[in-house]
């Protein structure tokens, strides 16, 4: 009987690539039994990998757990099937690798019919993440596109995440979460390793706020750009990286070429116009003023109203890559 | 004749009696697929009654060769485990007898011993050969049941012999063994058999695309922009590493599986569906590949050799390291080929094969890329460019077919996402479609030859493979290297990618 509440039909095996299709095949098989007339269809537009660290050592483990509830939901969204790999550090007697397979069966969102995605899990300890690309590869379903997905970056140093990145056409990450100095040119770094394109969901949940700059220079609004010489942006110490990439996605709409980085931005740029940053702690990223000669134009939205899961849905349905990203990270490379 | 065989028999075709009689009776072969087949057949009462007769060197007893092989067949038949009242009946037929291959005595005694298991269980006389043997063994066993005038050519009873692969191992050895088997037997009593033929995939292949009036108006060089085929298999050598390593891939499935699928997906629609007609048009399409010259090669033939790995969540050593591989070794374990058929239907559509042991998933599929549309009116279409307008036939596992064709993405902009259709025999029918040797068994038993491959047709194949092989006798290059668990050299995927295409990912 399919539940709601995404119930899983999980039982713990071995990693049996054979083992594992046969026994989805026999899960969907029932499902279509127990659904009696209504039947139920199985269908996959995408392999979902998601790849989340578990080592006490990495960073993110908020991130994960968020990443790993909102890929629960996506089956609303899009059919999949989903691999979650999940490293962790080695443990004494327990084995390198764990998998188990289960459906995740939720609500459509116009309701009436259940939609289920399939889910294999497959746990890594230390020496067993060997392992994981040459199992993707043996699970992922032909004739539909991969995604990687993960919680903040892929560790570019590992081996490991190299051969996943290239199994995959499109690569979502958030590296605006990433506690690392060198994200966003990390980010930059990974566009010509995936050949259907980058998505971050950081870079995504500022959709609101960037439409909000669009909607401020709207037809003959337009010209008040020609008197802005400074952008202020207040974002607190966290939102920072975000702040920073919007910065730079302005300044590459607006022709700059560079930007002046500030923590207390107050001063009118010398010799033309500059583009500033300013973090005050306390206060959500939500507005962008452009200053100039005249009155402070200002563009507010909530940059936190998209859910993750949401923001991954459109990931996987928007085409090829977001240019403005790009852009954006060209201008502090 | 049983004159209610007609009325009770059920859905089917339904062969006369029959004794089996399996040279190699103590092997692999004998153990895992063909005693497991025959149990199959007649326990859901697709054959009548049979004998079946072990021959092999081994001294063992009628109980004991029956309890081994109960065990295997309890461990390897389709439907486990095996019904005891259903084995009863079925282990009573089963039969050993001792011999020689090179013995004309040994012959002569199984004549006799034939003679009187046929006469206490009533059987016509009609009589199977299995020549699950080496190859060394096949010419003295078919001399031998010839001496013992074992193998009469006349229709009924009949007489016939099913030799397993390797049918040679190059163009001359083929023709030797041809020689040399046709001076006792005439061709219709020959069964030269592909395991791969008896798959319920590679049938309805001919069903797909002689049944259907969807698809094979589009069989040709004028909507298929590529064709590939892929056999891939997980396991390494497998403990055979000293056959192997003077075999190698092209020789162990790319000469015989991968091109008789190829001809199989090529040819042109037969006149009938029987066996003649059917090889006639296969055998067509062997005759048309276009030779690979020895300045080609490196173009058009990409051959590799695992490395150490990861396959199915386990490391691997690399082939060099297996047990009865030759420290100097260049025998390959992946090829992939670029292949041309100069006749009318696919002038200058390649097709492309591969075949490696060690890749990350086991699976056997034959993909027909379609050009895509001659206008682009929409924007969008990487993930369609990529994966869309495929038709791909699983033949294993999960046998089935797959159709994958763009479609709209719901909203406002016109973005084209792939989407697949399709069928899955496990699903559909509720049932796993019988081994391939049952199949061809029966089929053996029926007089049906359609599924064996015909003299001509091992000329043809091997005509094609054998100058690939001398060319690499005379090159010093060594096969490129790639790791277990991946899915080939990237040489491989150069073959493709300069004709602007990739590999599918199967």
């Amino acid at each position: 009987m399919i539940d709601a509440d995404a119930k899983a039909l999980a039982e713990q095996r071995l990693v049996d690539p054979v083992a594992i299709e046969r026994e989805l095949a026999t899960l969907w098989t029932n499902a279509g039994a127990d659904e009696g007339k209504s039947g139920v269809t199985r269908a996959c537009a995408w392999n979902l990998v998601v790849h989340v660290e578990r080592r006490p050592e990495r960073d993110g483990a908020a991130a994960s757990d968020r990443l790993v509830g909102a890929m629960k939901e996506l089956p609303r969204y899009i059919a999949s099937r989903t691999i979650f790999l999940e490293t962790y550090g080695g443990e004494a007697g327990r084995p390198p690798l764990e998998s188990w397979i289960s459906a995740n069966c939720l609500l459509a969102e116009q309701g009436g019919k259940y939609v289920c995605s399939e889910e294999i899990t497959i746990l890594a300890r230390a020496e067993g993440e060997r392992h994981l690309p040459g199992l993707v590869r043996a699970l992922t379903i032909p004739d539909v596109p991969t995604a990687m997905i993960y919680a903040t970056l892929p560790r570019m140093r590992d081996s490991t995440a190299n051969e996943l990145i290239s199994v995959a056409d499109r690569l979502i990450v958030d590296a605006l979460l990433s506690r690392s100095d060198t994200a966003l040119s990390d980010l930059l770094a990974l566009f010509p390793r995936c050949g259907l394109g980058v998505a971050d969901l950081g870079w995504r949940s500022t959709a609101p706020l960037r439409q909000a700059v669009s909607d401020l220079f709207e037809g003959s609004a337009a010209l008040a750009l020609n008197d802005i010489d400074r952008v202020r942006i207040l974002a607190p110490r966290h939102r920072a990286s975000m702040a920073r990439l919007l910065l730079q996605w302005i300044s590459a709409c607006m022709g700059s070429e560079s930007v002046t980085w500030t923590t207390k931005y107050d001063g009118r740029a010398e010799g033309g116009r500059s583009l500033g940053l300013e973090i005050r702690e306390g206060e959500e990223l939500s507005e962008i003023a452009f200053l100039g000669r005249r009155e402070p134009l200002i563009a507010r939205a909530d940059v936190s109203t998209i859910s993750d899961v949401l923001l991954i849905a459109e990931a996987l349905a928007s085409r090829r890559e977001d240019p403005g990203l790009r852009r954006a990270l060209m201008i502090g490379s | 004749m049983n004159p209610f065989k007609s009325d009770t028999a059920g859905p089917g075709r339904h062969p006369e009696p029959t004794t089996i009689v399996i040279f190699g009776a103590s092997g692999d072969l004998t153990m895992r697929k063909l005693v497991p087949a025959l149990y199959s057949l007649r326990s859901e009462r697709l054959c009548s009654e049979l004998a079946i007769v072990g021959f092999s060197r081994t001294a063992i007893s009628d109980d004991a060769f029956r309890d081994s092989l109960k065990q295997s067949t309890d461990q390897f038949a389709r439907r486990r485990p095996i019904d005891a009242d259903a084995w009863a009946s079925f282990g009573s037929s089963i039969y050993y007898q001792q011999g020689g291959f090179d013995d004309p005595a040994s012959f002569q005694a199984l004549k006799l011993r034939l003679e009187e298991i046929e006469k206490k269980r009533g059987l016509p006389g009609n009589r199977i050969y299995y020549l699950a043997v080496p190859p060394s063994a096949f010419a003295p066993i078919v001399q031998n049941l010839g001496l013992a005038g074992l193998v009469d050519p006349k229709e009924s009873p009949y007489a016939r012999v099913i030799i397993e692969k390797p049918f040679g191992t190059d163009l001359s050895t083929a023709r030797e063994l041809n020689r040399a088997i046709r001076a006792v037997l005439k061709e219709r009593q020959i069964y030269r058999i592909d395991h791969y033929l008896g798959k319920e995939t590679v049938q309805n292949l001919l069903v797909f695309r002689f049944a259907n009036g969807i698809f094979e108006p589009l069989f040709n060089n004028r909507f298929v922009d590529h064709v590939e085929i892929t056999g891939a298999e997980t396991l390494g050598v497998e403990g055979r590493g000293g056959y192997f390593d003077h075999a190698g891939i092209l020789r162990d499935m790319v000469q015989n599986h991968l091109l008789q699928v190829l001809s199989l997906a090529a040819m042109e629609p037969p006149v009938h569906l029987d066996g003649e007609s059917v090889r006639d048009e296969k055998v067509k399409v062997l005759r048309s590949l276009r030779p690979i010259t020895k300045d080609q090669i490196d173009d058009r033939v990409i051959r590799g050799r695992y490395t150490g790995g990861s396959v199915l969540g386990a490391a691997v050593p690399g082939y060099k390291e297996e047990k009865g591989v030759a420290a100097d070794s260049r025998t390959e374990t992946y090829v992939a080929l670029e292949l041309y058929l100069d006749n009318w239907r696919w002038a200058g559509v390649p097709f492309y094969l591969r075949s490696a042991k060690r890749m990350p998933k086991r699976v056997t599929e034959i993909s027909i890329h379609f050009k895509a549309a001659p206008h682009r009116l929409f924007t969008g279409l990487e993930l369609a460019d990529r994966y869309a307008n495929v038709l791909a036939i699983r033949i294993q596992p999960d046998e089935g077919i797959r159709l994958n064709i763009g479609t709209k993405v719901p909203g406002p902009a016109n973005e084209v996402a792939p989407v697949t259709m399709e069928f899955r025999y496990a699903s559909t029918f509720g049932a796993t479609p019988p081994e391939a040797y049952e199949r061809l068994l029966l089929d053996s038993m029926l007089g049906d030859s359609t599924l064996f491959i015909r003299e001509d047709e091992t000329e043809a194949s091997w005509s094609f493979i054998t100058p690939i092989h001398e060319a690499w006798a005379s090159s010093p290059r060594q096969p490129f290297d790639y790791p277990a668990g991946t899915w080939g050299p990237p040489q491989a995927d150069a073959l493709l990618l300069r004709g602007g295409r990739q590999w599918r990912r199967p």
